[in-house]
């Protein structure tokens, strides 16, 4: 017999080593989601979508960057803010891809009820989702828009000095997190109403993509008061992203307004989440 | 011995219907069989005991804490495995019982080398990269049950563990749940609804009926004990109970075949034989206590089946 041979005992053993507590879960929940609906540690299968609609986000950053390239010095660019407008389509379609297989397989499978007992609650079992479904949603919102910025500052068109390169930086990273907070947090919300991935993804695409061509009817042709933008949750956020950029936008109205509205839907969709998961924490 | 859990006075309603009524009970280490038709109460009482429910009136205790203040510290303690099985098809057993021991407070590596110890323990060592999705119900089961003991809790709530298993894979199941109250030392609440599997592996037994404790007490406390003379005669029990009666035995017959008397009363047995041999009878068994809690229940008039 060898000298490094062992006897292995693989019979159970009563465990004695530490027990963390609810943070530890927490965070373990976070990683878990955000690596579960980016299809890692997945079969193929699971990565395939998620690939192709990130690599559709950043497509228009590194076709602006090649423009850079060619373009003299001094030639008017998109703006970081109007970036958004080539890449809206990804972004909806990927929140809806994410949103709804983060937190509805737990019900379908039942494993909900096991989230339910362990470490964490419903409230604790929500953030950590919200937060899941906010880190992914940044990845389309703001690394494109940073890749842009890296383009121009590299090829003579980005912000001149360090003052104005920092700001500059601060408002894509405010304003990635903002959508990726705005849409991650009304999505979650929609997919909470049903445990069926394609019926919740159909009603995050619908849910925006109607409430803006309806509520665009009703500024445009129509000549609705101006506060009905207040509640277009297809171009509220994106014309905040230009008040963020301290550029008017296309919305007549104060900046404070169309920020409350802002956060009054993430609070609404947030209270409708916790409302929702005590109720199942306690079926 | 200290109850693990106890139940003082529950009550709890779900709009108007009432789930459970002035429940009181002691869990004991051990094995205990609770038992109850569907809609007796089982899962509404399991919720208690999580705190994932709020009783409306009463008291819970368990492992000396109050489920509904103690929260996550009480409940990393506790290991619970949910009557549905819907497992995501597309993830590996060990990843989803790593994860759960991780959810429940156990560090990531210890969660892992647990994941596998706890595997190969239910019996699923050479199945455990497997995806759930291509696992038989048995083995599902399994993996819900290896979930539940991961974190090594003091409590073990299994609700209805053999649902649509066939009768080899529950035989196997209820083997296998004797086996960790016993041999590895787990507390054990099991739910189910058929007398038979509770009578398998119980220490203790808790029987719910519409929502109240019918029965409640340790398995030998319940076929033994007071329990009455029992005897069995191919026809005429009805005569010798009236025969025994007439000798002052408080005797009652059921039917023809069968009959119980107090096994306690001074004199009985003589006077059982007296009357087989006075009325001709053929006396097929005669026996104090029942031999089954089915028995005793039929004996008591109880609808536990």
């Amino acid at each position: 017999m060898s000298a490094q041979a062992q006897v292995a005992d693989r019979r159970f053993q009563h465990y004695e080593g530490p027990r963390l507590g609810a943070v530890y879960s927490f965070w373990t929940l976070v990683l878990h989601s955000i690596l579960w609906v980016l299809g890692l540690k997945r079969s193929a299968r699971y990565k395939v979508v998620p690939v192709i609609v990130i690599a559709l986000a950043y497509l228009p950053s590194l076709v602006l960057i090649v423009v850079a390239t060619v373009a003299p010095p001094g030639t008017q660019l998109p703006g970081y803010p109007d970036f958004y407008q080539f890449i809206t389509a990804a972004i909806y379609i990927f929140v809806a891809l994410t949103a709804p297989e983060l937190i509805c397989p737990d019900r379908r499978h039942g494993t909900l009820r096991m989230y339910m007992t362990s470490n964490l609650g419903p409230s604790t079992y929500i953030f950590a989702k919200l937060l899941a479904v906010w880190a992914v949603l940044a990845i389309v919102t703001t690394g494109p828009v940073l890749i842009e910025f890296a383009g121009y500052s590299l090829f003579g068109h980005g912000p001149s000095g360090l003052g104005k390169s920092l700001q500059t930086l601060v408002e894509i990273v405010g304003s990635g997190l903002m959508l990726a907070i705005f849409f991650g947090s009304v999505a979650l919300a929609i997919s909470s109403l049903t445990d069926r991935n394609a019926f919740a993804a159909a009603g995050i695409i619908l849910g925006f993509l109607l409430t803006g061509a309806a509520l665009g009817i009703l500024e445009g042709p129509l000549h609705a008061p101006d506060w009905v933008a207040l509640v277009n949750v297809n171009q509220l956020p994106f014309q905040l992203v230009f008040r963020l950029y301290q550029s008017a936008g296309t919305v007549n109205l104060p900046t404070w307004q169309m920020a409350a509205a802002g956060a009054a839907w993430v609070v609404g969709a947030i209270g409708l989440l916790v409302v929702r998961y005590r109720a199942e924490g306690r079926r | 011995m200290a109850a693990i859990a106890t139940a003082d006075h529950v009550q709890r309603k779900f709009g108007n219907v009432l789930a459970l009524s002035d429940v009181t009970f002691e869990l004991q280490k051990g094995v205990t069989g609770l038992l109850g038709a569907n809609g007796a109460g089982k899962t509404t009482l399991i919720s208690l005991f999580l705190g994932v429910l709020r009783p409306d009136a009463g008291k819970l205790e368990v492992l000396g804490m109050d489920p509904l203040k103690a929260g996550y510290k009480l409940r990393q303690r506790i290991g619970y495995a949910p009557e549905d099985d819907r497992f995501p098809p597309d993830v590996k057993a060990s990843e989803l019982v790593r994860h759960f021991a991780e959810m429940r407070g156990i560090p990531h590596r210890a969660a892992v080398v647990r994941a596998s110890e706890v595997l190969f323990e239910v019996g699923l060592g050479e199945e455990r990269f497997r995806p759930i999705g291509t696992m038989s119900t048995g083995q599902r089961q399994r993996v819900k049950l290896a979930q539940a003991l991961v974190h090594d809790p003091e409590l073990v709530l299994l609700d209805e563990p053999t649902n649509g298993l066939d009768p080899i894979q529950r035989d196997d199941m209820l083997a296998l749940v004797r086996r960790i109250g016993t041999d590895l030392g787990f507390t054990v609440l099991i739910s189910s609804h058929l007398l038979g599997e509770v009578e398998q592996v119980s220490d203790f037994i808790v029987m719910l009926e519409g929502g109240r404790v019918a029965r409640s007490g340790s398995m030998k406390g319940l076929l033994g004990g007071d329990t009455p003379m029992v005897v069995e005669v191919v026809s005429g029990a009805k005569r010798l109970a009236a025969f025994l009666s007439s000798k002052g035995f408080a005797a009652t017959a059921k039917d023809d075949l069968r009959l119980t008397v107090p096994a306690s009363a001074e004199g009985v047995q003589d006077a059982i034989v007296a009357g087989v041999v006075e009325l001709d009878l053929e006396m097929r068994r005669m026996e104090r206590g029942a031999a089954t809690l089915g028995e005793l229940f039929d004996l008591e008039e109880a609808p536990a089946r």
